[in-house]
């Protein structure tokens, strides 16, 4: 017999996973237009010529952030908008509120499953690709696993918290590209850490993102990366659920 | 079944809903009747758990909402003010996930998605979403999804608010079928004639406070009009007209309204004397004699109609 609150979160899970699937080829387009342009166009093109010193190629560099990236961008941008409209627009999120026998944070719960879930087949969408493509390419799988599930929890997360709170269409555009624009450029996606002056450099690595890029670039199983990444997940559920529960119930 | 003691919601300074108590017994059907911003729906949302109350309690089936909303959710569905669906399931499938969430097998969910969509009639457009289809249509829909688990209490927010005469009707009949499945239904309404046909009982507010409960006929027998008269004049009463038809004796009220003069008579005597004065003062060109019906008794109450 599965526990009542399991069972909400999972029917929650199984509701946001059907809609998802109706959508498959669309979110697996989705995920991969923005992987390929910067592939294609920095990646290959540019990286043509870069050379950084004591790296393989600025390809292989740019992987680890890139899938990472896709972590993100799925996680923070389907939650943010998907829950934005059904609490602003379409009224399900509260009709759900209203009349299910269903408790905020087991609501949040089945969010983040969904989440940590999409986010592999986000990952999967751009790693089978470089692959098949992209000889040589090695990378930990136990790290990727470890660093996909946290960094998917944290900005799932921060998708819910952005999908209850803003109300106005434009505010949740503008706060969306304050988040990604950002994490995009200057978390060592495209360029080490390093490079920064020491100052922003203290702001930057404790993006849990910037952890989560230099962890999978070291090769193995970064300890302290994957716990750093773990723990500041786990706030920013803690802080989801206390978010959507003051923002469902007036 | 339901039992609401002393309810209070203040948003900032302003008391939407001001003490607030009542009781709903079981297979009633009670009618929350008021002006829009009266404070039905709040009344509503706090019934269901969604808002929080300033102060007093809410007791369903024995069960606080605020301190178990699992037990007490499980007890009501609700038919919400507006068509609110998911943004790309079909009805089918919302009707399943909905049933999910309520606790039913996948099995089970199924099987009350097809019979939900059955009762409503909607079985051609399952595949649509709740959208796409017509105002009476959702609003069956959303009476239907609220019914899925056969819950022993119903809320219906509005449920004819924005439809057609025929399409209201149409939902009347499907509100009849739950009274005599002896449902417990609470009722928000600003249609006077719905509540008459089909309340036990009516509860109105207004600015947040209960002003009076009782059947509709004891609401009506309550403030003592006897008959209500609607004269449309042909040119405008002046005050001193007004003044002089206020004093012919058995006249209780006057108030106009859209052109016309609504007259409250507690005794039909008046009306021989009415009739001739105002075809001297004004002219007449229609002349009504009614019942008083709620729109009346609310009238009476506060001095302003229900929809001004």
């Amino acid at each position: 017999m599965i526990p009542r609150a399991v069972s909400a979160s999972l029917v929650t899970f199984e509701r946001e996973i059907y809609d998802y699937r109706k959508n498959l080829f669309l979110f697996a387009l989705r995920n991969l237009i923005q992987p390929f342009f910067f592939v294609l166009v920095i990646g290959i093109g540019l990286g043509s010529m870069v050379s950084l010193p004591g790296r393989e190629s600025y390809l292989s560099f740019m992987i680890p952030g890139i899938l990472m990236m896709c972590v993100v961008q799925v996680c923070y941008q389907h939650f943010s908008s998907e829950i934005w409209m059904s609490k602003n627009h379409e009224g399900y999120l509260e009709l759900l509120t209203m009349a299910a026998p269903i408790k905020p944070h087991e609501a949040v719960a089945g969010y983040l499953l969904t989440g940590v879930v999409v986010a592999f087949f986000a990952v999967l969408c751009f790693l089978l690709p470089v692959w098949l493509f992209l000889s040589g390419f090695h990378i930990s799988l136990a790290a990727l696993i470890l660093f996909t599930i946290g960094l998917a929890l944290f900005f799932t997360s921060a998708g819910i918290i952005v999908g209850v709170t803003v109300s106005h269409p434009h505010n949740l555009t503008t706060v969306s590209l304050f988040i990604t624009m950002p994490l995009t450029y200057l978390c060592g996606v495209f360029i080490p850490t390093e490079m920064y002056p020491r100052a922003a450099r203290v702001l930057i690595e404790a993006i849990p993102l910037t952890q989560a890029i230099e962890g999978l670039r070291s090769g193995g199983v970064p300890i302290f990366e994957i716990a750093y990444v773990w723990a500041m997940a786990a706030i920013a559920m803690i802080f989801a659920a206390r978010c959507f529960e003051k923002n469902m119930h007036l | 079944m339901i039992l609401v003691e002393n309810l209070v919601k203040s948003f900032s300074t302003h008391k939407v809903v001001d003490g607030v108590s009542f009781s709903v017994h079981s297979g009633e059907t009670l009618g929350l009747l008021g002006p829009n911003g009266a404070g039905k729906t709040t009344t509503i949302r706090m019934l269901t758990g969604l808002v929080r109350p300033s102060s007093g309690t809410i007791r369903v089936g024995g069960y606080d909402v605020q301190k178990n909303p699992i037990e007490a959710k499980r007890l009501f569905g609700i038919s919400p003010q507006e068509a609110s669906f998911h943004p790309h399931l079909s009805i089918a499938e919302d009707l399943y996930f909905y049933a999910r969430l309520r606790g039913l097998s996948r099995s089970e969910s199924r099987l009350q998605a097809r019979e939900t969509i059955a009762w409503a009639k909607l079985e051609e457009h399952s595949a649509k979403n709740g959208h796409q289809l017509s105002g009476g249509m959702q609003r069956r829909l959303l009476m239907a999804r609220a019914l899925i688990t056969d819950p022993p209490i119903l809320y219906l927010d509005e449920p004819t608010t924005g439809l057609d005469p025929q399409s209201r009707h149409a939902l009347w009949d499907y509100i009849s079928e739950l009274k005599e499945r002896k449902k417990t239904l609470i009722l928000t309404t600003h249609y006077m004639e719905e509540a008459e046909v089909l309340c036990d009982r009516v509860i109105i507010i207004d600015h947040g406070r209960i002003i009076a409960q009782g059947s509709p006929s004891l609401l009506r027998r309550s403030v003592g009009i006897d008959s209500v008269l609607t004269l449309k004049p042909r040119r405008p009463f002046s005050s001193a007209d007004l003044l002089a038809l206020r004093k012919i004796p058995g006249v209780m009220d006057l108030h106009s309204s859209n052109g016309c003069l609504l007259i409250h008579l507690r005794e039909k005597e008046a009306l021989d004397e009415i009739v001739v004065t105002a075809s001297r003062l004004a002219g007449i060109e229609e002349l009504d004699l009614k019942e008083p019906g709620l729109e009346d008794v609310f009238l009476q109450l506060t001095g302003r109609g229900l929809r001004e």
